[in-house]
Formats: structure tokens, C-alpha cells, sequence
């Protein structure tokens, strides 16, 4: 133990010290304010329906590729699943932040939906998705597999979405963009 | 309504120079709060977000740093509620710390001390005791009474004296 008892100032001032001192090392990212507002609520995002603008959503997902889900709330209806309170289906338009690849649906511009959000791999693509395709963002998993992005941000968010064929499966998510809030999947036991 | 479409250009330019600002000084205290820099920048998004939904709060108010801050505390607050929910130790236990980046010790230190704190009690030292604000200014930022605030920040700094006194035996954190 501690050879004499610290008062609290000195408590303070070492916490002080030791937090100034640490985040002093912290480097700030290159362009991190367009990181975090590039997702807001702008105009040019709200073109699908300005009558729907409080429950717009934008989501940014990578699959290897930064690419983004630019939210376009179509529709939301309550979910009658006891386990889930307030249950939202949220339909969004996917948006590949790869300018090239987005008049083009090859398989190298697409977004794979992978069936397991934990353990993801290319044999476990259940469906693909482009930009400009509406998906509908049923829940979200915070605990996914942790995806980078060409950037090195990285999220462990996984949305569960289904596609407009009615198959459904995960889109990874970097940083939530949306200002509405998905229902948490359950967890899986 | 959507209150984004009543804020005039004007008033969105200047919040979001405040806010670029501020961001550099925010992202450094999430990420030690959180010790996760991507967590951070989640983070940092949602207060954007929740900011920019009344950017005259932000331009208006007297201390916006702090402001602002205890918008991102909030914000990390509802986080961990619902990590709770979801059960993300996997996540804090797989070795993917800041994606593979190097890990600071100092942010592991200074994690270590926040842990030892409720969400509360981190607040309160870090607006007073490292931003440098008042107890009453603190108590109004967090809209409790001052008395809160100082019997709150009284058990803070009897956990971190113990956290200190416990990283001095154990050897940790040499430059205590």
C-alpha cells in the first residue's frame, strides 16, 4: 500500500496529470470530422421523403470496400415479438461510397449478406446487394465480427437485413449513421 | 418535424465549426474514457448527430466543450446500456483493441482509473478536476444539485486513491 495517505488534491492532480498525459498521445485521424458528420442528416440526404425526415436512417457499411447504406425511410410498423420492445423495420437504400462502382452490379461492386454476422466468410454470402437496392434494416448486432474499412475504421456492428428477393442475412455497419434507432437483435445463446 | 430543416445555413456553418473545434479535444476523452478509438468515434457520431438536432444549444451555451462533452457522456452512457444488453465481452476480451493499432498504456491506465468510477463520478472528475469547472458549474451541466456533485466526486476521488494506491503495489503506471 501506499507509504503515506494521498489527500484528495493529490488524487486529483495525479488523475489529472495521468489523463492529460494520455490523451496528449492520443493522435487525432485525418479527416475524423468527415468521418463523423459525413452520416448526418443532410439535405442532399433527404430527398426520399421529406414527410419521413424524423426517421431518416443512413447506414455505412463495408465489406472489404467502404461503402454506406444512405437511409431512406420508407415504411416502419410495430413488430408483435414479445422478446423485442417497439420493434421498427426500417427501409433502406443501399449507397456505395465507391462512385465506380455504383452504376455497375458485378459481383466486385456488390455487398455481399452474409448468414452469420459472428463468423462471416465468402462461402457464407447468402445474397448480394448494390447500390441503389432497398433493403429493409430489421435489427442490429453490436457484437459482430469486427470489419475494417479501406481506411482502418472499423465497427463490429452488423445490421440484419432483408433483401428485396425476401432473403435475409447481416450487412456490416461502420458507425451507426442513423438517427433513428434499430432494435437490438436478440442475443444469440 | 424533422428539426434539421428550420436551422438556418448560417446557424449549420457555424455549429459545425464549433464542433470541428471541439472534436480533436472530444475524441481524446472518449477514447479514454472508452479505450476504444473506434468506439470513440461511434460515439462522436451520435453527438453530432444529437447536437446538430439543436445546434443553438452548442452555439449558445457558455462553456460548449463541456457541453458537448456531457452530450458525448450521454451518448457513451446509452452505449454501454445497451453493450450490456448485448453481451460484448467477446469484443473487449478478443484482442482487437483499436483494430491492431499498438495499444497506448497510457490510455490503458487511465481506462483502468475511469472503470473504477460510475458513469457519474467519471463525469464529474473530468469536468472538474481535469477541465478545470466549478462544482456548481459541473452540477449544472449533469442537472444535479452541487451537492451531488461533491459527495460524488468525494467517493470518485476515495476510488481512485485506492486504484492508485493498488497500481503503485502492483508496479503499473511507474510515473504515479
Amino acid at each position: 500500500m501506499s507509504p503515506r495517505r494521498r489527500t484528495d488534491e493529490q488524487v486529483a492532480a495525479q488523475v489529472r496529470a495521468r489523463i492529460v498525459a494520455a490523451e496528449n498521445r492520443i493522435p487525432v485521424p485525418p479527416e475524423l470530422m468527415q468521418r463523423v458528420t459525413a452520416s448526418s442528416p443532410r439535405p442532399e440526404f433527404e430527398r426520399p421523403r421529406r414527410r419521413w425526415s424524423t426517421m431518416m436512417v443512413a447506414v455505412a457499411a463495408v465489406l472489404g470496400l467502404l461503402c454506406g447504406v444512405t437511409g431512406a425511410v420508407v415504411y416502419f410498423h410495430r413488430d408483435a415479438r414479445a422478446t423485442m420492445p417497439a420493434s421498427t423495420d426500417v427501409t433502406v437504400t443501399v449507397f456505395n461510397a465507391e462512385v465506380p462502382c455504383e452504376p455497375l452490379r458485378t459481383i466486385e461492386c456488390s455487398l455481399g449478406v452474409q448468414s452469420d454476422p459472428h463468423q462471416p466468410a465468402p462461402e457464407k454470402v447468402v445474397a448480394r446487394v448494390w447500390h441503389g437496392d432497398t433493403v429493409t434494416a430489421i435489427c442490429v448486432v453490436a457484437d459482430g465480427k469486427r470489419v475494417l474499412d479501406e481506411s482502418g475504421v472499423s465497427s463490429t456492428r452488423w445490421y440484419r437485413v432483408r433483401t428485396a428477393n425476401g432473403v435475409i442475412g447481416y450487412l456490416p455497419g461502420v458507425r451507426t449513421r442513423n438517427s433513428v434507432e434499430i432494435q437490438v437483435c436478440p442475443t444469440r445463446r | 418535424m424533422n428539426r434539421e430543416e428550420s436551422v438556418i445555413p448560417g446557424t449549420r456553418t457555424r455549429f459545425d465549426d464549433m464542433f470541428c473545434e471541439l472534436l480533436p479535444r472530444l475524441y481524446r476523452r472518449a477514447a479514454t474514457i472508452s479505450g476504444d478509438r473506434h468506439a470513440a468515434e461511434d460515439a462522436l457520431h451520435d453527438t453530432y448527430v444529437k447536437l446538430a438536432a439543436r445546434p443553438d444549444a452548442l452555439l449558445s451555451h457558455p462553456h460548449p466543450y463541456a457541453y458537448a462533452f456531457t452530450v458525448l457522456l450521454n451518448t457513451m452512457r446509452d452505449g454501454w446500456r445497451h453493450s450490456r444488453r448485448q453481451v460484448l465481452s467477446a469484443d473487449v476480451d478478443g484482442g482487437s483493441w483499436d483494430g491492431g493499432f499498438r495499444i497506448l498504456e497510457g490510455e490503458l491506465e487511465t481506462s483502468r482509473l475511469m472503470a473504477a468510477l460510475t458513469r457519474r463520478q467519471a463525469a464529474i472528475i473530468l469536468l472538474v478536476d481535469v477541465d478545470g469547472l466549478t462544482l456548481d458549474q459541473a452540477a449544472e451541466l449533469l442537472g444535479v444539485h452541487r451537492g451531488t456533485v461533491a459527495r460524488a466526486r468525494g467517493r470518485a476521488l476515495r476510488k481512485l486513491r485506492a486504484v492508485l494506491d493498488a497500481a503503485e503495489a502492483d508496479g503499473w503506471g511507474g510515473a504515479w
